[in-house]
């Protein structure tokens, strides 16, 4: 069996899972609450220019490696639920400041943005140990609907009316709106099936994961008091708004805009920053994502000819949220892909790529 | 006078269509040619004939995959109008139909009128066969033994309210289980072939997956194989990648499941 040096080297990167509970435990732990927000969504697209693209189909994996890696995300929400708790722990033994609160927000959300990257990966998976941990960290970092939601999604796949892709007219915060009405409307609906396809009269896993989100709201409550809680609610909705942005982000204009026949999972759009891949679990090979969504993160690889992203996902998370500057940026993209699916320029080692198209 | 045409005329209720001289023989000299059919195409072809030898005006084959929440398996053998199907795929209803539901968690015939809807999303693809011409529908599944996880269910319909609510259907339901577990055997050894195929195994490598479903250890393998333990470790490693696995147990596991060995 190989294991080589360079394979171990390779499957290494994506111990930067990790990253974002590490950066939490470093917020509480000095006293900057700013650190991973600064980490995760300032410093983290700079980091483009250093790491540059993922080049290659992933190895085939020893079995070593392999199963180190599928282990991977069980340890990260493991080491989430520990950030969690060690945060809630030092908030409670410190008399936090309103602004002290504020910044530890912007750290909170920035850290459970990423978590629902891991989350989405355990969800994926067909054990029962990887759905319980999915479910609990989709609650803990106050988006219990997750599982519910991101089973709709893929079987609608690239369905506008649904608000499962954007139309090219739609801003960021339409889209949102659309689908924050009709997620939690859909998802006890999700989870009352689910339980039917396993033979049960409740629970498709949606209490499981209700029921993380009152803990660690209990748990906030009880640390700080109700600013503690106040501070939990406010980031749980602003997570939950983020990921229906993220949907917008990865399906915009892939929907009726699209001319061509939609290959199975529909378009959607990838981006092939090796950093990224490796935080995200490889979520930003979208559209072979959703063509396969049970490959394992670790065996994921983009598709030929897909929509090429200009920017990574939190430049775009942050230029979607001005539709103006969105438009700047996606419509020459789209137009690269509609004419040369094939030749896509990639940002690479850029931040953002400017590049027009040449027809 | 065609065969369409007949059935037309004589399925105006379930009694005179199960009384008609030849009903039984006719349904079962379409299913006996199910398993000799050489592609969809013609699987499609007999599943239409079979449709109008029950006296049905739809019918439809689902064959998917247990534990598939994403419904990414699934496959249709459509006799039955193809805009309820682009609506249906539209609406990605697979996981709140309450026909497939059904069919994940029971294994006998039942009218649809038996089968309880639970949610609104169930009612509205309940909803939308009926806007199709399915207002009544026999539902039949069509399960599997030996650890395969696919699964398959016969959906037969009718546009006349409470066409299969009659003593009669007992006759139907025999004749389209029978028509059901062919559909499905097709169908798996359809994606057997398929996957097969598309990943490239050879003997040796199904071989190998039956060894390790058996418990053999890497140098068992490689005695009876007649290769070298690191060899066998390797080609386990390439099998492990084509399966999506992170362990060769878990790669016999699925071939197992999808009927490989």
């Amino acid at each position: 069996m190989s294991r080589t040096p360079a394979e171990a080297a390779r499957a290494s990167g994506y111990l930067v899972m990790f990253a974002p509970p590490a950066l939490l435990v470093a917020s509480v732990t000095g006293d900057a609450p700013w650190i991973a927000f600064v980490g995760l969504i300032v410093v983290l697209p700079f980091l483009r220019a250093v790491v540059g693209d993922a080049t290659g189909a992933p190895p085939e994996w020893s079995e070593t490696i392999a199963t180190f890696l599928g282990a991977l995300p069980i340890g990260c929400a493991v080491v989430y639920a520990g950030a969690f708790g060690y945060a809630m722990w030092r908030l409670g033994r410190s008399a936090p400041t309103g602004g002290y609160l504020a910044l530890l927000g912007l750290s909170l959300w920035a850290v459970c943005a990423f978590a629902t990257c891991v989350a989405h990966e355990l969800l994926h998976r067909r054990d029962a140990l990887s759905q319980t941990a999915g479910r609990v960290l989709s609650g803990m970092i106050g988006y219990p609907l997750q599982e519910r939601e991101h089973v709709v999604h893929h079987a609608r796949g690239s369905d506008v009316a649904s608000a499962e892709s954007a139309d090219i007219d739609e801003s960021v915060w339409l889209f949102t709106a659309r689908r924050a009405l009709r997620v939690p409307r859909t998802a006890w609906d999700g989870d009352v099936a689910a339980a039917q396809q396993r033979g049960h009269r409740l629970s498709g896993g949606l209490p499981l994961a209700v029921a993380a989100t009152i803990a660690t709201a209990m748990g906030f409550g009880i640390a700080v008091g109700p600013r503690g809680l106040l501070l939990y609610v406010v980031v749980a909705l602003a997570v939950g708004w983020t990921l229906q942005a993220m949907t917008y982000i990865q399906h915009w204009a892939m929907g009726d805009d699209v001319d061509a026949k939609q290959p199975p999972g529909g378009f959607s759009w990838e981006d092939r920053c090796q950093l990224q891949v490796w935080l995200t679990l490889g979520i930003s090979y979208h559209q072979a994502h959703h063509a396969r969504g049970g490959v394992p993160y670790y065996r994921q690889q983009p598709v030929e000819g897909s929509p090429r992203q200009p920017a990574g996902y939190v430049v775009l998370l942050f230029a979607s949220m001005v539709p103006p500057l969105w438009r700047a940026l996606m419509l020459p993209a789209l137009k690269r892909w509609k004419a040369a699916p094939l030749s896509q320029p990639s940002p690479g080692r850029r931040m953002i790529c400017f590049q027009r198209s040449q027809s | 006078m065609n065969s369409c045409e007949a059935t037309v005329e004589s399925s105006q209720n379930l009694p005179n269509v199960v009384a008609r001289e030849g009903f039984a023989r006719q349904a079962l000299g379409v299913i006996e040619r199910v398993a000799q059919a050489q592609d969809e195409p013609a699987v499609l072809d007999l599943l239409y004939q079979a449709k109008a030898a029950l006296g049905a005006d739809h019918a439809v084959f689902a064959s998917f995959v247990r534990c598939d929440e994403s419904w990414e398996n699934v496959r249709f053998l459509l006799a039955a109008p193809p805009e309820w199907c682009l609506e249906y795929q539209r609406q990605g209803w697979y996981g709140s139909d309450p026909w497939l539901l059904y069919a994940l968690t029971h294994s006998e015939p039942v009218c649809e009128t038996e089968i309880e809807l639970r949610t609104p999303s169930q009612r509205a693809a309940r909803a939308l066969a009926a806007r199709h011409g399915m207002e009544s529908a026999l539902i039949v599944p069509a399960p599997s033994s030996g650890g395969l996880s696919r699964l398959g269910v016969l959906m037969l319909g009718s546009s006349r309210v409470g066409f299969f609510d009659s003593p009669s259907v007992s006759a139907i339901k025999i004749l389209a289980r029978s028509l059901a577990m062919d559909l499905h055997e097709w169908w798996v050894r359809r994606i057997r072939a398929e996957i097969i195929a598309e990943n490239r195994l050879t003997p040796d490598d199904l071989m190998l997956l039956a060894y390790e479903k058996c418990g053999r250890t890497s140098g068992q393998i490689a005695d009876a194989m007649g290769i070298t333990p690191a060899s066998v470790d390797s080609r386990f490693q390439r099998l492990n990648a084509k399966f999506n696995t992170a362990r060769r147990a878990g790669a016999a596991k699925i071939a197992s499941e999808y009927g490989l060995i």
